[in-house]
């Protein structure tokens, strides 16, 4: 029966003008919005890798001098652009391009891409995402919010439920209808975004992106399920079948643009981070003073000065058998790292808890619970974001520590007179990055996920209980 | 008849509750608007006086012991060390009306550190605010979004069935009956729902300018600007409604075509002209920058001895006795090797600025298709967090940084030691507006008014064949 129902409901609206129209204008916009996406998302990774290789060329070929110039002079490392940037683009605009790993500092990404376009673009950017999130339950509520009201108006309703259609069927019948109506624009978009990965992703990698894309896609099925879910509802409900439009458009209205940037504000006043200015303060005042001002960093020094010496049992600098330089230079760096895992830490914890809130207003609106998730299962959002942060100043604490015991081990007094070359710099661990797993993904985006499955099923048993109770007048 | 229509539809408007909730959201919605802009702001101006603070207690205490020498390091004397490794902060305070709209203000530097090293470091090294990439996504809720997106939805849902709902009803033929043409009966119902909001909009702006602190005083003419920009684009929606209602659809019908256009002018236009205009006038990716900057400090790395020299026989004079090109003195030469590396990139740089404007330049033209767009720009203009703005900031930084460098070089090449009266002369930046906010402001306006007559346009001979019939 409820495929019955469906057939007829899908039949009816290809057949309305209204619907072809919709579909035609959103299917084509999804089309150009993953086909430049995924353009876009190749010359950013090409770009990226292109300068991952040129930072190393750079390192291998800065002549000779010092280790710990050298670990100054260091690399940059640019941040890798996920295989599903190209649907969902997430934070990419939003984050530096890349980080120099230099000696003493750790440092943040420079230059966001978003600052190099035309402000206008932060209005909305045209991507697969900004389809699916926004538009297409737009196109839901056209479709749906006739499905009860118009058959009451009609009067087609009570010759339904007279000839002995359970309401549930009736319900879930319209639902199916409606997701069948969405699923011709929806498959094509299917099939070019599985194409893109094909192509955009490397062989080693396509089992997790895969992966990634079936929970993406499970997860805007919820979606666009609780939208049809609360249209269906809403005309089972509303005394009339425009009453039921005007409050479906302002429940759209309000939940995929208004509630999301009051949520983001909301969270950005409840758990604020520092300005670029006093975070550098604070470390800079902790790398001088102490960690809370209470070991000043010539006191460290002389200290560790006394220490080596003991250690190696003689009464002057100059008969240390290993280059105090190096020594003392490694002590600093490991105290700036625990600063840095201090400051780094509590902003990065701030703006975790900042995503909490966001991916809780999912609670009060689907599309924040979607916005989430979709980004975390594209690897497009903070926490890979941070992720990679995190791995790239592993590598260069390794990167520094290493030019550091080589420093040690050169004793000529004067330190340009201490120096390697190519070979040394050749010789060093090249920074291997791997991304987090799809399984790291989900564990990541359980409240957003949660969420979206709560506003799928409610809204559904939300369209079932309505249809029981169908306003007649 | 004018008269006691409108008292009609006044009445009806006043006894209806959707109307008055309707307005509550929007006033609601200027209110949270204007106060996350006063926060930003605020944010901002803590963060330059943080960073002022900094800057002025370092240098009075390098003022100072420049005053009574003493045996610490750094020497505060050494002209090469504390220009090349001391800057100055180079702030682009927030403009009396950057509440508005935060604009580009948050992802384009406004605190560069502007110090003897080269100006593309100041760009590469904790240039730009920390922060929550995820909240970038969604955006900020300043006043720019309470106008752009949640004012027409306002307006939209006082308009959608404006003639229709008369037509549903049966009341339309009755009221054409009377002596009363089509034209002054649409324009007069959507007329008075356009005063409406627009008052009430105007009113909860300026009340929230007081209430949230902006110097408005300091900016009358913009101000009086957007409040004028806000009307026009108000009555853009209110033509669009008008033109809808000529075409004789049912009242869903019409709620679902603005709710399109709706969505279409303030999210896909605007994405598709930032699109276009991104890959039209493209931007070079700043990893060339990153790159040049690395191969100069390579190449030149070396050559700080000749860089010296060079400088020494074009100014006769200034060689100090004991300068030795193969003897490297560690502030000397690495001030020499900064100087090289910033001329060979600032042509690349200032590349960058120009393709951006460029780009903001097409995206301003193309800013036509959509009145979104227009009164986003009206707005970024009037709260200074527009590209114009913003450029000329780089552009004086660039000054600076040049005046900077040539307050210490001389200095530092020479082997002049600097005095406490040099810490009193040394060159600061104050950003000076640049010329021109007006005409920024009253391009998109014009767009807009140009827009609007447009719209009205079209509607004429559809008012004129008014359907009475559904």
């Amino acid at each position: 029966m409820i495929r019955l129902i469906a057939r007829k409901e899908r039949l009816q609206m290809i057949r309305d003008g209204r619907y072809r129209w919709a579909a035609g204008l959103i299917g084509g916009l999804l089309l150009f919005a993953l086909v430049l996406g995924a353009i876009e998302s190749r010359t950013l990774r090409t770009e990226a890798e292109r300068a991952e290789e040129a930072s190393w060329a750079q390192w291998v070929a800065q002549g000779e001098r010092n280790p710990h110039s050298a670990a100054h002079f260091a690399l940059y490392t640019y941040r890798p652009v996920s295989a599903l940037a190209f649907a969902e683009p997430g934070v990419t605009p939003y984050t530096g391009l890349a980080v120099w790993l230099e000696a003493h500092f750790q440092n943040e990404f420079s230059f966001r891409p978003a600052r190099d376009a035309a402000g206008v673009g932060r209005l909305g950017q045209v991507t697969a995402a900004t389809v699916l999130q926004i538009l297409l339950p737009l196109v839901i509520v056209l479709l749906a919010f006739g499905a009860f009201a118009a058959e009451r108006e009609r009067g087609t309703l009570r010759q339904a439920l007279a000839q002995g259609v359970r309401p549930r069927d009736l319900a879930l019948g319209k639902a199916l209808g409606v997701a069948q109506a969405l699923a011709v624009v929806l498959i094509p978009a299917v099939a070019v975004g599985v194409l893109a990965l094909l192509l955009a992703s490397g062989s080693l990698t396509l089992g997790d992106t895969l992966g990634r894309f079936v929970l993406l896609t499970v997860a805007y099925a919820c979606y666009l399920a609780a939208f049809i879910g609360i249209a269906v509802a809403a005309s089972a409900r509303a005394q009339t079948a425009r009453a039921a439009l005007i409050g479906l458009l302002a429940f759209w209205a309000l939940s995929v643009l208004v509630l999301p940037r009051m949520a983001t504000d909301v969270a950005q006043a409840l758990y604020p981070t520092p300005s670029t200015a006093a975070f550098w303060e604070d470390v800079d005042r902790d790398l001088a003073q102490g960690i809370d001002g209470h070991d000043p960093s010539d006191e460290r020094r002389e200290r560790l000065l006394q220490e080596t010496m003991q250690r190696y049992g003689v009464a002057a600098i100059d008969d240390l058998p290993v280059n105090f330089s190096g020594i003392s230079l490694q002590a600093s760096e490991e105290y700036g790292n625990r600063i840095y895992e201090k400051h780094y830490g509590a902003l990065w914890a701030q703006v975790a808890r900042q995503n909490r809130v966001q991916a809780l207003a999912g609670l009060v609106t689907p599309l924040m619970a979607i916005r989430s998730a979709s980004m975390g299962l594209a690897g497009t959002d903070f926490a890979t974001h941070r992720h990679f942060a995190e791995a790239a100043e592993g590598y260069r604490r390794q990167l520094v520590k290493d030019m550091n015991a080589e420093l040690a081990t050169m004793l000529d007094p004067v330190y340009d007179r201490n120096v390697r070359g190519r070979d040394f710099w050749a010789a060093q661990p090249r920074f291997a990055y791997t991304p987090p797993s799809a399984a790291w993904a989900l564990r990541q985006q359980m409240i957003p996920l949660g969420g979206l499955l709560l506003w799928a099923i409610s809204a559904t048993l939300l369209a079932v209980a309505s249809a029981r109770r169908p306003f007649f007048n | 008849m004018l008269r006691p229509l409108l008292s009609h539809e006044w009445r009806l408007l006043r006894t209806a509750p959707a109307p008055w909730l309707a307005l509550g959201l929007l006033v609601a919605a200027v209110f949270f608007g204007l106060y996350n802009g006063s926060r930003w702001v605020g944010f901002q101006q803590s963060a330059l006086a943080d960073a002022h603070a900094t800057e002025a207690e370092t240098y009075a205490t390098l003022a100072q012991r420049a005053a009574t020498p003493d045996d610490q390091w750094p020497d505060p004397a050494d002209a090469a060390y504390i220009g090349t490794f001391y800057g100055r902060t180079a702030a682009l305070p927030p403009a009396p009306l950057a509440l508005l709209a935060v604009g580009q203000s948050d992802v384009a530097p406004y605190n560069l550190y502007i110090s003897g090293k080269t100006l593309a470091l100041a760009h590469m090294k904790a240039a730009e605010e920390l922060g929550n990439p995820q909240a970038y996504v969604t955006g900020r809720f300043d006043l720019a979004f309470a106008l752009v997106v949640v004012l027409p939805l306002v307006l939209l849902a006082l308009l959608f069935d404006v003639v229709s709902g008369e037509r549903e009803r049966g009341t339309l033929r009755l009221v054409l009956a009377q002596p009363v043409s089509p034209e002054v009966f649409v324009w007069a119902k959507a007329g008075l729902r356009w005063a409406l909001v627009v008052g009430v909009t105007w009113g909860a702006c300026l009340a929230g300018l007081v209430l949230f602190g902006a110097e408005p005083r300091a900016a009358l003419g913009p101000l009086a600007l957007t409040l004028l920009a806000i009307a026009l684009y108000a009555a853009a929606w209110a033509t669009f409604a008008v033109w809808v209602a000529t075409r004789g659809w049912g009242s869903t019908t019409n709620a679902l075509v603005m709710a399109a256009a709706w969505v279409a002018a303030v999210v896909v236009i605007p994405g598709l002209i930032a699109f276009a205009s991104k890959h039209l006038q493209p931007v070079p990716s700043r990893a060339a920058l990153i790159e040049a900057q690395r191969d100069a400090q390579t190449h030149y790395g070396e050559q700080g001895g000749e860089l010296l020299l060079a400088y020494y026989d074009d100014n006769p004079g200034t060689r100090p006795a004991d300068f030795d090109p193969n003897q490297r003195e560690f502030s000397l030469f690495y001030t020499a090797i900064q100087g090289a590396v910033n001329d060979t990139l600032a042509p690349l740089l200032h590349r960058y600025e120009q393709a951006l404007t460029a780009q903001e330049r097409l995206a301003g033209g193309l800013a036509l298709a959509s009145p979104a767009a227009l009164l986003q720009n009206v707005l970024t203009a009037a709260a200074g967090t527009d590209h114009t703005r913003h450029a000329a900031y780089l552009q004086q930084v660039a000054s600076f940084h040049a005046a900077h460098r040539a307050f210490f070089v001389p200095r530092a090449y020479s082997r002049t030691p600097l005095t406490p009266a040099d810490y009193a002369a040394m060159p600061r930046f104050v950003f000076e507006e640049p010329e021109g906010r007006f005409r920024r402001i009253l391009w998109p306006l014009g767009a807009l008014l140009l827009f609007t007559s447009a719209l009205a346009w079209l509607a004429r001979p559809g008012l004129r064949q008014l359907a009475v019939h559904g």
